[in-house]
């Protein structure tokens, strides 16, 4: 497939994800300092986003298995969850991380086990359309790189 | 501490909205990185210390601050910034997360020997945490770090 179609098809996904909401303007700024001295840029920091929030995820499973629950620690890595979220303008995982903020300040268990189910149905989302997106980029790459020669 | 020198030592970063980390009034980057960054780019090197215990925070800002033609060395929290500044680094502006593990963030004390209200404004509207006037003597200090009641001594 020519590159056109498939910079087609990576602009319908991203701009969907901007109006879905999964995506605010600030990954549009990550966006923009990626150029051809850092090509990788955007792939790298969603690589780092990913890892750290899986990482971040398991330890609140762990967290809030607990039969007495560390509210601090527990908000604690949800401020980090946020902070990386909201630098990556994964928005609907930022917002869902405010709510659970909330539960935690509550020391409501319930409540967080319920927002944790949350942030991690929107962090899946969000990992499952990074992947779709990254692919595309590769292949967009690999044909110009192919063209170059 | 004067206060052009507290205008760049600011900026106490939330939870990581980092395209808004700078205030006050630093010509050189007034406006929105990564939009006409040829505009607001440093004519002169600058070196900037980013502090913040998530990685993902510090790649962005280092990102945003290299196109800004403004170079940065790293830490993960306020000691190893602090190791930092010991080991002899000389930083023109930091960045710095509020709430770290290990040391949070910074707390900056303006002191000076004019006690003028219009300075003392001008001072505070710089972003210190505090102002006090000279001379600083140990009851003081131990006020301003711990808290402790003076009366007490």
């Amino acid at each position: 497939m020519a590159t056109g179609g498939l910079k087609d098809q990576l602009d319908v996904l991203v701009n969907s994800m901007h109006r879905e909401g999964v995506l605010d303007e600030q990954f549009r700024q990550l966006q923009m300092l990626q150029d051809s001295s850092n090509p990788g840029f955007v792939a790298e920091v969603i690589a780092l986003f990913c890892e750290d929030s899986e990482r971040i995820l398991a330890e609140l499973g762990k967290s809030l298995d607990q039969a007495v629950i560390d509210f601090p620690r527990v908000d604690a890595y949800v401020h980090q969850l946020k902070g990386s979220s909201s630098s990556v303008g994964a928005q609907h995982v930022k917002l869902a991380c405010i709510q659970f903020r909330q539960f935690c300040e509550e020391n409501d268990k319930e409540g967080c086990v319920r927002a944790l189910h949350v942030v991690r149905n929107e962090y899946y989302n969000l990992r499952s359309k990074f992947e779709i997106m990254l692919q595309l980029e590769q292949r967009i790459q690999a044909y110009e790189a192919k063209l170059q020669k | 501490m004067g206060s052009s020198i507290s205008k760049k030592i600011k900026s106490v970063s939330g939870s990581g909205t980092m395209t808004h980390n700078v205030e006050g009034n630093l010509p050189l980057l007034k406006g929105s990185p990564g939009q006409d960054s040829d505009n607001f780019t440093s004519k002169n090197k600058l070196l900037a210390l980013v502090v913040d215990d998530n990685r993902v925070n510090r790649r962005i800002l280092g990102m945003f601050l290299s196109k800004l033609n403004v170079d940065s060395l790293e830490a993960e929290n306020g000691q190893q910034a602090v190791d930092i500044f010991f080991g002899g680094a000389s930083f023109d502006i930091v960045f710095m997360d509020r709430e770290m593990p290990v040391m949070d963030g910074l707390k900056i004390i303006g002191v000076s020997a004019n006690n003028e209200k219009e300075e003392i404004a001008e001072f505070m509207a710089s972003g210190i945490n505090e102002f006090h006037t000279k001379p600083l003597g140990s009851v003081k200090l131990a006020t301003i770090i711990w808290g402790i009641d003076s009366s007490s001594f």
